[in-house]
């Protein structure tokens, strides 16, 4: 099932976020208009957006109000973006030139911080203080993850909870808010909005491994930018880890530094692709996933929870 | 009330504390608190009913949001082949740091729920950006075009705090003041040699609309004309007596 069919009856909201989304970066400036316009029209999954709106369908809907933590949340997610490829000095995004590829660091700078501005500005529409403190705590957390990727960069002596923590802040705590928002910003109880919060964590959990496995397995032209990137950074990820468990395999990842060449790249991520390395972390992937799918269960059964139980299972069987 | 004698230590204080990460403060520039903006806060949220803690908090999240700006300000271009590994870590962590300080300001605020204050300072960072990127990039048909960017990059975030605050009044007289410190600066900047974008943006304006004039004598003509503006601000004449003789003793010093 391709992922849109999973919620079309959400199409015509969808489609509102997307409107609000371009309505929102329209900067007075020509450039600054053009560059943040660049990267919304890239595409992108807009899976923030979604699970806000399907979390939102446990409480009081209405769409004029959730789509500002939609709308806010993605571009958060897109500030993020902007930043990160200046810090990446990535020249590929979603299989387009990046923001500071296309002009500079110094157009990506503020082109991050005006979309900030704005997801902010639109997320004061919101005005219930919790959503802003869940909010406010994840963009923390997010940023600390953020430079404890860098402080982790090519310490292969780190373990499998550095990883954890790691990937938790980095991914899985905006896809968490992302539901608990949605569900707080349409009045839902206390006990469902956690609940919403613990399974957009788990499946955060899951996507990020998902990602980190398709580093190793997918290609260029699948995802937007070369494979084996992120080793090639020193960013030491779960089939990373797994792999290093062979102490043959351990010497042999242990010397990777950001000179590798891509022979030597590509044999080292072959050599971690027959370690089992890969199962290894699907299977992780999965466990998470499950604990995802046993949360729902404790959710009010319903159109909702069967579209949140397809998009879950949807993201750990992703190969994209 | 806070008393920019005894408090102006104690908030800087909590302003570095709040920003104390080791890890990050190893590989960046040490930032820089603005003590003339900080002040400025200071005099703008003494006219307020807040409690002392509520203005030094949300003193703390507007300064946090300027050295954000100021440290995203520090982020330089890629020079590919030339770039050193440390010089990459810095320049990762530096990008880092200002969003870091940014969040910090969105949770400070929102620990205080005040949404206002968010909405406020954000549009106060987009105005901010709109006019960085136009400095960066586009060229200027006026003096006053030109001088109206860097008065916005310069006081768009505190013009915002004295619109949530309910202290427009107040907005004149701040951007005036921060536009003379600015110009200062520039002036400072030219007299050792040194290249910036403002530096840049009025040599490039000079000489397309007005060759005859040398760009110290227009920083100085600005300063004079911004300098006669405030003297004739109607705001309280304690408030600009004491910001003239600051930006006189900085201008010394520079």
């Amino acid at each position: 099932m391709k992922l849109k069919m999973m919620y079309s009856y959400l199409n015509s909201d969808i489609q509102l976020i997307e409107k609000e989304l371009e309505a929102t970066i329209q900067a007075d400036s020509p450039v600054l208009r053009e560059a943040s316009l660049h990267l919304l029209k890239a595409g992108g999954k807009r899976i923030r957006p979604v699970f806000v709106l399907l979390a939102a369908k446990f409480g009081d809907y209405n769409i004029h109000v959730i789509k500002h933590a939609a709308a806010a949340l993605e571009l958060i997610h897109m500030a993020s973006l902007v930043h990160d490829d200046v810090i990446d000095d990535s020249d590929l995004r979603r299989g387009v030139p990046t923001i500071k590829s296309k002009w500079d660091n110094k157009v990506a700078m503020y082109t991050g911080d005006y979309i900030f501005a704005r997801s902010l500005e639109i997320m004061g529409e919101i005005n219930n203080p919790l959503a802003h403190k869940i909010l406010a705590k994840a963009i923390v957390e997010v940023c600390i993850g953020e430079i404890e990727q860098i402080k982790d960069k090519y310490r292969f002596d780190q373990n499998i909870k550095d990883y954890f923590r790691r990937i938790k802040r980095k991914t899985a705590l905006l896809i968490a808010v992302s539901c608990q928002l949605g569900a707080v910003a349409a009045g839902v109880e206390e006990v469902i909005h956690k609940k919403l919060f613990k399974f957009g964590y788990y499946v955060g959990m899951s996507y990020q491994i998902i990602d980190d496995i398709l580093d190793f397995t997918s290609t260029e032209k699948a995802l937007g930018k070369p494979a084996g990137g992120d080793l090639r950074q020193g960013n030491i990820t779960l089939p990373v880890l797994f792999a290093m468990k062979d102490p043959d395999l351990q010497q042999i990842i242990n010397k990777v530094n950001e000179q590798i060449s891509q022979s030597d790249l590509d044999e080292i991520i072959e050599l971690i692709k027959k370690s089992g390395a890969i199962e290894q972390s699907m299977a992780v992937s999965n466990l998470y996933l499950e604990k995802a799918l046993q949360i729902l269960h404790e959710l009010p059964a319903g159109k909702t929870r069967k579209s949140l139980i397809d998009l879950a299972k949807f993201i750990g069987k992703r190969k994209f | 009330m806070l008393n920019l004698e005894n408090n102006t230590s104690e908030l800087m204080n909590i302003i570095e504390e709040a920003i104390n990460h080791p890890y990050l403060l190893e590989y960046i520039d040490k930032p820089e608190i603005d003590t003339v903006k900080l002040e400025l806060l200071m005099v703008l949220f003494n006219q307020t009913n807040m409690t002392d803690k509520e203005k030094k908090q949300t003193i703390l999240a507007a300064m946090l949001v300027q050295m954000a700006l100021d440290a995203h300000e520090k982020v330089t271009l890629s020079v590919p082949g030339e770039d050193t590994s440390d010089f990459l870590k810095s320049r990762q962590l530096t990008i880092l740091a200002g969003d870091y300080f940014s969040g910090l300001y969105y949770s400070i605020l929102a620990g205080l729920e005040k949404v206002n204050f968010i909405t406020c300072l954000a549009a106060g960072i987009k105005d901010v950006n709109e006019n960085k990127i136009k400095l960066y990039q586009a060229s200027y048909e006026t003096a006053d075009e030109l001088l109206e960017s860097i008065k916005a990059i310069e006081s768009a975030l505190i013009c915002k705090a004295a619109d949530a605050a309910g202290q427009a009044s107040f907005k004149k007289l701040f951007s005036d003041i921060l536009l003379l410190k600015r110009l200062h600066e520039e002036r400072s900047h030219y007299s050792q040699g040194s290249k910036t974008i403002v530096l840049n943006q009025f040599n490039e304006f000079l000489h397309a609309h007005e060759p005859s004039t040398d760009t110290l004598g227009f920083i100085d003509g600005q300063i004079a004309s911004i300098f006669t503006s405030i003297q004739k601000s109607s705001v309280k004449h304690d408030v600009k007596t004491r910001f003239i003789s600051r930006l006189d003793h900085m201008a010394k010093k520079l």
